[in-house]
């Protein structure tokens, strides 16, 4: 394709966006009546618009000249103008004052049960629509170019796509507890869809059937708790729920098995731990896909529901501290895996699992301090609350960021492995700049949007603190997480475009005789690199987000700021959650000082360790870290997953092969071989009974004499001997 | 000879056939000062006996209602007694209606009671001025006669038997409709056959057999299209599958247990046909097999048809008239008949441990036997358990419920234990019906609205998904000549449309949100926490295995490297007559998935009015 080519579908693309947008807003104008109040009304649109494009795909899509891009990029633009939309009403002109507003309808019932479905908005799904909206169609315009290799396949993937966006938008808008749960079912197809997009891979095909079974696990539990939600209140709408708190105090015990329950879908969608290991695995899909489902949204879709059930989990104070010991657990853990990943996806997607423990940690703490509050007879607005939906946008943002920059990383060098990447910086200035300001925003380096939220989350577990014990040692956690985020983010960085352009790596390969030895050789082959910056379909996307992972962070200034619009329960009128006296307490608190000093120090042994010189080689290499017993094994043991995604693919395959060919046989032998037991022994006795069929009325009548007595001898001897009676 | 013993059997029954006798404490133990129960709920002929505790004098008094406290001449046990016995006069027992009844001596002290006398519910009958129904058992008899008609021809059987099925849809969706919500029996038909025996052909369906009857319906045409290219005796075949959907809407619609019985066991006969002729390798023991042993179970079933036929003086088996004379009946003999008839049931639904006839049928089955066998025919156990079973012998199934349970939790986890063994992708299908049909009889081990509605629309929403399984296997049969999973591989790169059908059907079974499975699978769950509390963790973890199974087999299948162990040159896109009939199940089970109120609407209405039978609501 000629340069010319490209300009030119460049600005067919552009022209396309503008026009379909264009026509989006029109349309949104008419169908609100001019921006008038009464935006529930279209709400409902919202996961529709994706939904019919991919109606639209299937049918039509081959005859479109971006292979149904066409109808992702007007169906998801569509639910993008009328999201954000809606979030400038909701966020920015707060026209719903920290209420809701609701839309429903009975979706079937009976004389005894009635399910409801409809539309619920507040500020919590305007800050999802916002996020979703805006990182989806961001995806969706740097996809029409990374996806055009792939060719008739396109139709496929924007179709599967298309139906993502729309069901993801649908679980944010739902009114109710089970309407959620549907559209959290069909998100996580979508992601099984998707990872296996490249199906005739063996692994891909594998990594979607185990992305799709562990989230099950989760979202079983999650059923479980909306039956018991629902056995116990006889709804599950979110403001019949939520509207009585009388009630739902009333039946603690319940509601701390439906809580637990319910986090235990969390648990599976947002891969903490223990289900976090189906995650890295999913990185097999394409890496718009990581980037969008795997990253900003569907895995976020964990996160919405803890912070939707508030209303519940603040009544349990059990399930408020294991959801914050669960995410600051998983944030450890995930970082500690992050350090030693190669593969620059499964370096973010472990940092991904990482930043989400960070959000139950503290959206855990939220729940907790509320609770604790409320014992104490005194009002506290959930600062954990706000901080974890502060680091959701945020990370949202960033980590889109990271992986679309990733994604034009592996377009242009063919390669997953940092290890045979280096001094890209030079090819791809823009996509390393980007990528540049979503390290330094993640690291949680001052003023980057990264380091207001992680600042946020670790002053309201410090807060906890000083009431709960546990909480102390989370923030610790937390704080050793901030370092070790920085410093792997730094690595990443570091190993993918620092150095020069060209380089020799040495690897382990099998050598010729390998099977009879079983030796490896070390070979080394020249690295050359033909980087080239990504068109502007996918450079303009980065550049966005690059400003947002920049900006979104000042949020917490702009207007009334952050916390007066996403808050849980006393509205934060006290100074510390509000406009410029936030600023004030954050900069002169020690704690700040403490976390900005953990993650610089955190970014400067990245770069001491991971800069290549001149020659290519990182200071640190792998041979360094081979020289200590210590630090060899713990290589090891972190480099395989802590061996705990061998141990489930062991229990999952083995244990449940072993049990089901011992039903199997069970089945064939024993109950069936009971059925052909009597079946052939009925056989032998009619064979016997034959000869009795003599024709002689004695013979029938004697036996009919005798059977008679048998029955007789049955039912009025032996039967009420035994206490049976007829 | 089955006769004597049924008579037999019945005769020794008969005894204990009167009203029932109920007793109220006058004075407990703990607190001296109320009647135990306080409230009393009878059937008209009921027997109240008062039985005094030592303690304290008391005596019972009639007023007027619940307000009042002041003996109004009505009956009375005479002056205050402390301790003994007093019988409630027969006749204040005979009609329905409410007595009061207080303590003199402390009536002031709230010492009351009531007696509530209630005979069994009406049931709304409406018959009908357009014998809709019998056209449903009349047509595709015509259809069947018509086709053998043809049988040199190779196109005339196919084209006959298509538009007899197509034009019987239209009738079961008018049917359908005209049910509607209302609650009771629509439509109803009566001609007598043998009134002397009371054996009548009594039509009539309600929102319980107006979905089977669209499943059949909807099965029908879809069966016919898919085996459009059968090349062995086409016009036997048709006419077999004809006469077999005739003999389902007679299960369906027919409200005499006689007449039930007869089209129960005429649907055995086309399908034995189906396994014996058109069968795999192995189709002799296969069919023999499945009919001895259903015919086995339903003459089990049969001795309770007849138990409850002559109990009620052997006058008629109309459902109708024989359900109405449920409070009559002991409860020992509602637990011996629902045993007969449970038995006769759990082998069609089929339940562990006596589901072993289906894998081997379903195996050697050709595809189209095995569509209307899982799609339809395993939907007569529950059916009957719910029609012919449940509000005759409410107290038996009562009794029975532990045992119901118990198995139908087996079922679900053992049945989806085994899919997961199973290499044979039509076994495992098979097995995977069993693991389905669990949690339908889990729903109606619950006794409640929403559990029964759950179990109907489960059998709805299987006997449209189950089908498109076993469609997918007769595809890859013809595709590359096997259907054993380790062998497949890499399909989906030769069919990519094929291959999403597949993917969304699997989908559908292993039910996934927004399709029909997931609404049966919700309404069943809840419907079993609120009647057992957390046992329902056993089940619902059969979830995950469920999603195993489909998952783990479509992985195998369908994707990854093209296998070397079979030819993969003739693997293209499945043919139009393959093709329609998978597609149309899919959007029956996404529109029935997005809107299941059409469905469950009547259900509700009808498992309803059976509860309110039982007297369980």
């Amino acid at each position: 394709m000629s340069n010319n080519d490209n300009q030119n579908s460049e600005s067919d693309l552009l022209r396309f966006i503008s026009l379909s947008l264009a026509a989006s807003l029109i349309l949104f104008y008419f169908s609100t009546d001019g921006l008038a109040d009464d935006f529930v009304s279209v709400a409902w649109m919202i996961p529709v618009f994706p939904i019919v494009s991919f109606v639209a795909i299937l049918l039509f899509g081959h005859m479109d000249s971006r292979k149904g891009g066409s109808f992702a990029l007007a169906g998801i633009g569509l639910s993008a103008v009328f999201s954000l939309a809606i979030a400038y009403d909701v966020l920015i002109q707060n026209s719903l004052h920290g209420e809701y507003v609701e839309s429903t309808r009975t979706w079937f019932s009976g004389a005894t049960y009635s399910f409801d479905f409809g539309t619920y908005v507040d500020a919590l799904a305007a800050l999802l629509l916002l996020v979703v909206g805006l990182v989806s169609y961001l995806v969706i315009v740097f996809s029409t170019s990374y996806m055009e290799e792939e060719g008739d396949r396109q139709v496929r993937y924007f179709a599967e796509i298309s139906l993502f966006v729309g069901v993801m938008l649908g679980l944010v808008v739902a009114n109710s507890f089970l309407l959620m749960f549907i559209f959290w079912e069909l998100v996580g197809v979508c992601s099984y869809l998707l990872i296996g997009f490249w199906y005739e891979k063996p692994s891909a095909a594998s990594a979607a059937k185990k992305a799709f079974l562990v989230t099950r696990v989760g979202d079983v539990f999650l059923l479980m708790g909306l039956v018991i939600l629902y056995s116990t209140f006889g709804t599950l709408r979110y403001s019949e729920l939520f509207d009585n708190p009388e009630d739902l105090a009333a039946n603690a015990t319940e509601l701390k098995w439906a809580t637990l329950c319910i986090f235990g879908g969390a648990v599976g969608k947002s891969a903490q731990f223990p289900l976090h290991v189906w995650l890295p695995d999913a990185m097999e899909g394409p890496t718009t896909v990581s980037a969008l489902i795997h990253a900003a949204t569907m895995v976020k879709a964990g996160v919405f529901l803890v912070a939707r059930a508030y209303p519940l989990i603040v009544h349990s104070p059990d399930t408020a501290i294991y959801i914050a010991v669960t995410g600051g657990v998983t944030a450890f853990i995930a970082a500690s895996m992050a350090m030693v990943m190669y593969d620059i996806k499964r370096v973010l997607a472990y940092s991904t699992i990482s930043q989400l423990g960070y959000m139950f940690l503290a959206l855990g703490t939220g729940a907790w301090a509320v609770w604790h509050a409320a014992e104490n007879g005194i009002e506290d607005h959930a600062q954990g609350y706000t901080a974890g939906l502060f680091h959701l946008m945020n990370h949202a943002f960033f980590k889109a960021l990271l992986f679309l920059g990733s994604g034009a990383v592996i377009h242009s060098v063919h390669t997953q492995d940092m290890r045979e990447m280096g001094g890209l910086r030079k090819g791809m200035p823009i996509t390393s700049a980007a990528m540049g300001l979503g390290v330094l925003s993640i690291a949680g380096v001052p003023f980057f949007s990264g380091f207001w939220s992680k600042d946020e989350i670790l002053e309201a577990v410090h807060h906890n603190s000083e009431a709960e014990g546990i909480f102390g040692i989370l923030w610790w956690l937390a704080l050793l997480t901030a370092a070790m985020t920085a410093f792997y983010m730094t690595r990443l960085w570091m190993m993918t475009f620092s150095g020069p352009e060209n380089r020799v790596v040495e690897e382990m390969v099998e050598s010729k005789d390998h099977a009879e030895t079983g030796n490896w050789e070390l070979k080394s082959k020249t690295i050359k690199s033909h980087a080239h910056e990504a068109p502007l379909a996918m450079t303009a996307p980065l550049m966005i987000l690059a400003s947002l992972a920049v900006f979104s962070g000042f949020s917490l200034f702009l207007g009334e700021g952050f916390g007066s619009r996403v808050y849980y329960g006393h509205h934060a009128d006290s100074e510390s959650m509000i406009q410029w006296s936030i600023l004030d307490h954050i900069l002169t608190s020690s704690l700040t000082y403490l976390s900005v000093i953990v993650g610089l120090s955190g970014v400067t042994l990245g770069y001491l360790f991971y800069k290549r010189d001149s020659e290519g080689q990182t200071t640190f290499s792998p041979a360094f870290v081979e020289s200590f017993a210590v630090t060899s094994y713990l290589h090891v043991f972190l480099s395989n997953r802590l061996y705990m995604s061998k141990f489930f693919d062991w229990f999952g395959m083995r244990t449940w092969d072993t049990v089901a060919r011992a039903c199997d046989w069970f089945d064939i032998y024993i109950i069936d071989g009971i059925v052909n037991g009597v079946a052939s022994a009925s056989q032998f006795f009619s064979s016997q009974v034959r000869k009795l069929n003599s024709g002689f009325t004695g013979h029938y009548a004697s036996l009919t004499v005798g059977g008679l007595g048998a029955l007789v001898v049955i039912t009025r001897i032996i039967m009420p001997f035994m206490g049976w009676s007829l | 000879m089955r006769y004597f013993f049924a008579l037999l059997l019945v005769i020794l029954l008969l005894p204990v056939a009167s009203g029932e006798d109920h007793t109220v404490m006058v004075g407990t133990e703990s607190d001296t000062y109320v009647f135990s129960p306080a409230v009393l709920k009878i059937s008209p002929g009921d027997n109240v006996t008062f039985l005094w505790t030592p303690g304290m004098p008391h005596n019972v008094a009639e007023v007027e209602n619940s307000e009042s406290l002041t003996y109004n001449d009505g009956f009375r046990s005479g002056e205050p007694q402390d301790g003994g016995e007093w019988a409630l006069p027969s006749n204040l027992t005979a009609e329905d209606g409410t007595l009061y009844y207080v303590c003199e001596p402390h009536a002031g002290m709230k010492m009351r009671g009531e007696i509530i006398i209630q005979s069994a519910p009406e049931i709304a009958m409406e018959f009908g001025d357009f014998p809709w129904l019998s056209y449903l058992l009349v047509f595709p008899l015509i259809g069947a006669l018509w086709t053998f008609g043809f049988r040199e021809n190779t196109n005339a059987p196919r084209i006959i038997a298509l538009f007899t099925t197509l034009f019987t849809l239209i009738i079961s969706i008018i049917v359908f409709v005209k049910t509607g919500n209302k609650s009771g029996y629509s439509l109803m038909e009566q001609y007598d056959w043998a009134p002397n025996f009371g054996i009548s052909l009594l039509l009539g369906v309600d929102g319980l057999s107006s979905p089977m009857v669209l499943l059949t319906g909807i099965i029908g045409p879809l069966t016919v299209i898919f085996a459009w290219h059968e090349k062995e005796k086409p016009a036997l075949f048709f006419v077999l599958l004809l006469v077999m959907q005739t003999a389902l809407f007679g299960v369906f619609i027919t409200l005499d247990y006689f007449v039930f019985y007869i089209f129960w066991e005429i649907v055995l006969i086309p399908m034995f046909f189906l396994i014996a002729i058109w069968g795999g390798d192995n189709r002799r023991y296969a069919s023999i097999k499945f009919f001895i042993y259903t015919f086995t179970a339903s003459l089990v079933m049969l001795i309770g048809f007849m138990a409850l036929y002559f109990e009620t003086g052997g006058e008629t088996f109309s459902m109708i008239e024989i359900a109405k004379q449920n409070g009559n009946f002991s409860e020992d003999f509602q637990k011996w008949v629902f045993a007969a008839l449970f038995i006769g049931f759990a082998v069609k639904i089929p339940s562990v441990p006596w589901h072993t006839w289906l894998p081997d049928a379903h195996v050697e089955a050709p595809t189209a036997g095995s569509i209307l066998l899982a799609g339809v025919m395993l939907k007569m156990g529950l059916y009957g358990l719910i029609r012919a079973a449940l509000p005759v012998v409410p107290l038996g199934a009562e009794y029975f419920v532990p045992v119901m349970v118990v198995l139908a939790i087996v079922s679900i986890l053992y049945g989806a234990a085994l899919s997961l063994g199973q290499t044979d992708l039509k076994k495992l299908v098979a097995y995977s019906s069993v693991s389905h049909m669990g949690v339908a009889l889990l729903g109606v081990a619950t006794m409640t609205e929403l559990g029964l509605a759950g179990a109907v629309f489960m059998m709805f929403a299987h006997g449209i998904l189950s089908p498109a399984m076993f469609m997918v296997a007769g595809v890859l049969l013809h595709q590359v000549g096997t259907r054993d999973i380790p062998k497949l591989g890499g399909l989906a790169k030769h069919q990519p449309n094929t291959a999403g059908i597949f993917v969304v059907i699997f989908l559908g079974s292993l039910g996934l949100p927004g399709m029909a499975v997931f609404v049966a699978e919700l309404a069943v769950f809840i419907a079993f926490f609120q009647s057992h509390g957390y046992w329902l963790l056993l089940p619902i973890f059969g979830m995950v295995l469920t999603a195993g199974y489909h998952l783990w087999a479509l992985q195998r299948a369908v994707f990854g490297v093209d296998s070397e162990q079979i030819d993969m040159s003739d693997v293209h896109e499945a043919p139009w007559y393959e093709m329609y009939p998978m597609f149309s199940i899919i959007l029956l089970a996404v529109f029935f998935g997005i809107f299941p109120h059409y469905l469950m609407d009547p259900i509700s209405v009808a498992c309803y009015d059976i509860l309110n039978f039982m007297g369980a609501i």
